[in-house]
């Protein structure tokens, strides 16, 4: 071996063996150290809380959240993965066609293969009614809309391995179901999605790179509801839209690839939002006003993040309502505001969650 | 601490490798790689590092008894094989003849939930080789037990091998010698060894998982045929690559190991194969085992029945149950019927031969995965194609993109490769190796590889904000 040989092979051990570590302390500054993982990083573990068999394993998930160019590292294997060979390096997103990205946990439901027995129903249709029995003794009317997933909506993006889209699925039976056995108003915004889709393919009412729909998505899935309310909406072709980036992507932040896929856009619709619609959010739950709203009976919504482009289209003509996630709901909640409308939103991969609602 | 983690590579590799650097005595050498060793294993099991300890003074003593008090000899030979024997027999197997026991008899004996301490196979096989070797005379005994220490714990091959023999490492442990040029081989070789580790078997790992994960029932022929393939290579790339990480480490600190696998599915018969495949092991136990029992010279009907024996404990050794035996005992029948007349076929033949390895290969390590005969045996009559699967699911749109790109890569390397090497003379071998296109392809693999790694270590919550 040449001496060149023999000098590069010792560069390569101490760039990137040796130096990481000790470099990282002086250049930590001039790199990204934002967590993206959505959770607190290990902090320095104490071998007198952790004991000395326990220490080691403690150390290295310190170590491996907090190691040095972490982020750069990361984004380097997710992209040739991603760019390279349109693999993802996170086995919760799938990478469709077309660069959409879709939710890992769905295809049980995309292909309807987590249907539920009759017992099942039976038990959600028995516990839904007591529900409906409490709202109805409140004076309030209760509604369930359900939010359907990305793939449902495009699976032409899905990848191939997924095949079409299941006839009967979760979301379809519970909501067959109940709308047999109970009287609770059930909307599916599958519906009207499905519908404006096949009018209008080329607006794109789903984001690409993360799970959930667009404002205009919100806007056609909110229809139905509203109209219900007594406030039909009008054709979307008639808002005014404008096109701007979206900065939500959790689908792409998993993946950490965020900075790189840039190339998706959200439109904005302008005749609502700040001139109609407007809310305050203190402690995670959020109260909505329109100071122009005709209708003043107060609307509650729970569910989850769904809910929040639904009620600003769907409920925009309220004057007021109180909104938040599913798992903060409670009693007190209810009798504190006392809604004359509850509406249950439910995102479809979420839906077991109804099966554990309690008013 | 596993080679191919951050903690490992950033902080325990690196500070070692310094501080090789600053005394270079080999005595001062071997008490540095002594201690890192001990820390290495300790890091993974706190409290049998003192077994690691026990065996090392226990062997350390026999050895000097041995030779100290020569009409004793054959007694410390017997008492050092049944401490070594034993201790690997209580560790590692005791749940496993409780719990044969009791499905043959019938009996309700409590498992002892014995936890395995961690290359205890690998490190016992080499003090067992120290104390027999030992007896036959073809070295002295250790004076030094940081030497013998060492011996036992060097943590490249501590707990995945190679299993090295004393008469391979006792001069080195006095009179090796580093240069720069040894450590740039060793970290050439290292960097193989992680990219095989980290960019190959970490990528076929998923595919086989997501074969063997899906019901049975929709595995076809060519899925069955997909996930053992992938499986069975993920386990080559696995531990061969870890063979080649700790061979290079050891050249880094100046020692020469020999090498652990060549090619085996270049084999065209079992007997090969295992001439390529864990050669340590092989050679462990054709000279500890297959030898002593006679080997192939007590006739045909009692080669055989060594071959079985030898197989049978090999299967033994990989794990504490049945199928691990089963396993060795399928190479054991294949290597008696090769023993019986199918090699002289099999030479005819190039391609038949070689696919008759691999099948073996790919089709054997379905029990390792399978655990249960019940499961294997499914498996198997899926490979053959005697049951069908309904609806099928196929490997193309199973694996990601990338796990069929590596599975590919890795048969091609696996089966072309060492031709393509030797093709024209090796001109194509002798051209790469130490070339600059190699420098700057194994840079790539070391950031892939790093990078990779770091990739485990992200962890996002799955939050949609939901």
């Amino acid at each position: 071996m040449s001496k060149l040989k023999i000098t590069i092979y010792h560069i390569i051990f101490v760039v990137f063996i040796i130096l990481p570590v000790p470099s990282w302390f002086l250049l930590k500054d001039k790199f990204d150290t934002e967590n993206y993982e959505y959770r607190t990083l290990s902090t320095v573990p104490d071998m007198k809380t952790t004991g000395i068999t326990a220490y080691p394993a403690a150390f290295e998930g310190y170590f491996n959240d907090n190691l040095p160019y972490k982020n750069e590292l990361v984004e380097a294997d997710s992209a040739v993965r991603y760019f390279g060979f349109k693999s993802s390096s996170e086995a919760d997103v799938l990478i469709g066609k077309d660069d959409w990205l879709f939710s890992g946990g769905s295809p049980e439901y995309y292909r309807g293969k987590n249907l539920l027995t009759e017992e099942e129903l039976e038990t959600l249709a028995v516990s839904m009614n007591e529900a409906d029995e409490f709202f109805k003794s409140r004076g309030c009317d209760f509604i369930i809309y359900f939010a359907p997933g990305k793939e449902r909506i495009y699976p032409e993006y899905m990848p191939d391995a997924y095949g079409e889209p299941a006839e009967e699925h979760m979301m379809k039976q519970i909501a067959a179901y109940l709308r047999e056995h109970t009287d609770i108003k059930v909307i599916e915004g599958e519906t009207a999605l499905s519908a404006y889709k096949k009018e209008h393919p080329d607006t794109q009412t789903y984001l690409r790179y993360d799970t959930h729909w667009n404002e205009q998505g919100g806007y056609v899935g909110a229809s139905e509801l509203s109209e219900y309310l007594g406030y039909p909406m009008k054709d979307l072709s008639d808002i005014t839209v404008i096109e701007e980036n979206y900065p939500q992507k959790n689908l792409a932040r998993l993946l950490h690839l965020q900075d790189l896929l840039n190339d998706d856009h959200s439109r904005v619709l302008k005749d609502f939002g700040e001139n109609g619609y407007k809310y305050d959010i203190t402690n995670g739950d959020m109260h909505f006003y329109n100071p122009d709203g005709k209708d003043e009976r107060k609307v509650m919504v729970i569910g989850d993040s769904f809910r929040v482009f639904m009620q600003q289209y769907g409920l925009k003509d309220f004057k007021e309502g109180y909104s938040d996630q599913y798992y903060n709901y409670s009693r007190e909640v209810f009798d504190e505001y006392e809604p004359d409308i509850f509406i249950y939103e439910s995102y479809e991969y979420l839906i077991f969650n109804l099966r554990n609602f309690k008013p | 601490m596993v080679f191919s983690s951050m903690v490992f590579l950033w902080l325990f590799l690196s500070v070692v490798f310094i501080l090789s650097r600053l005394w270079k005595d080999n005595t001062y050498q071997n008490i540095l790689l002594l201690i890192a060793s001990l820390f290495f294993y300790a890091w993974g099991e706190p409290v049998y590092v003192l077994l690691l300890l026990a065996s090392v003074a226990v062997n350390f003593v026999l050895g000097l008894i041995m030779e100290r008090i020569p009409k004793y000899r054959l007694f410390v030979l017997i008492a050092g094989v049944l401490f070594n024997i034993l201790s690997l027999f209580y560790f590692k197997y005791t749940d496993f003849f409780i719990n044969t026991f009791n499905h043959v008899l019938g009996t309700g004996f409590p498992m002892a939930g014995i936890r395995l301490p961690i290359g205890i196979s690998f490190f016992t096989f080499q003090a067992l080789s120290y104390v027999i070797d030992l007896y036959r005379g073809k070295f002295k005994a250790q004076r030094n037990i940081l030497n013998l220490a060492l011996y036992i714990a060097f943590f490249p091959q501590l707990i995945a091998g190679p299993i090295v023999r004393y008469e391979d490492i006792e001069k080195q442990l006095h009179e090796r010698h580093m240069d720069a040029e040894k450590t740039a081989e060793g970290i050439r070789r290292f960097i193989y060894g992680l990219g095989k580790k980290v960019l190959i078997a970490n990528n076929l790992a998923p595919a086989a998982e997501a074969v063997f994960g899906t019901p049975h029932e929709e595995i076809g022929f060519l899925l069955a045929w997909a996930g053992a393939a992938a499986y069975a290579l993920q386990l080559y790339y696995d531990f061969s690559g870890y063979s080649d990480m700790a061979i290079g480490m050891a050249k880094m600190f100046g020692f020469e190991l020999k090498e652990n696998f060549d090619h085996p599915l270049i084999s065209r018969n079992i007997g090969e194969f295992w001439r390529r495949w864990h050669i340590s092991l092989g050679a462990w136990f054709r000279e500890y085992v297959y030898f002593p029992l006679g080997g192939s010279k007590k006739g045909t009907a009692r080669t055989c029945l060594n071959l079985m024996i030898v197989f049978a404990l090999t299967g033994l050794w990989h794990g504490a149950s049945w199928n691990f035996v089963g396993w060795g005992m399928l190479h054991g029948i294949f290597s008696v019927f090769e023993r019986l007349g199918l090699k002289k076929y099999l030479d005819k033949t190039k391609i038949i031969s070689r696919l008759y390895v691999f099948i073996l290969f790919a089709a054997g390590f379905v029990t390792f995965h399978e655990g249960s005969f019940s499961s294997t045996a499914d498996i198997w009559l899926r490979m053959t194609g005697i049951r069908h699967a309904a609806a099928a699911a196929h490997p193309m749109t199973l694996f990601e993109p990338l796990e069929l790109c590596v599975l590919a890569a890795a048969v091609f390397d696996c089966e072309f490769s060492s031709a393509l090497a030797e093709f024209k003379g090796g001109c194509l071998k002798k051209k790469w190796v130490g070339s600059m296109a190699e420098c700057l392809f194994l840079c790539v693999v070391m950031f892939l590889s790093l990078a990779a790694i770091s990739g485990d270590a992200y962890n996002p919550f799955i939050y949609f904000r939901f």
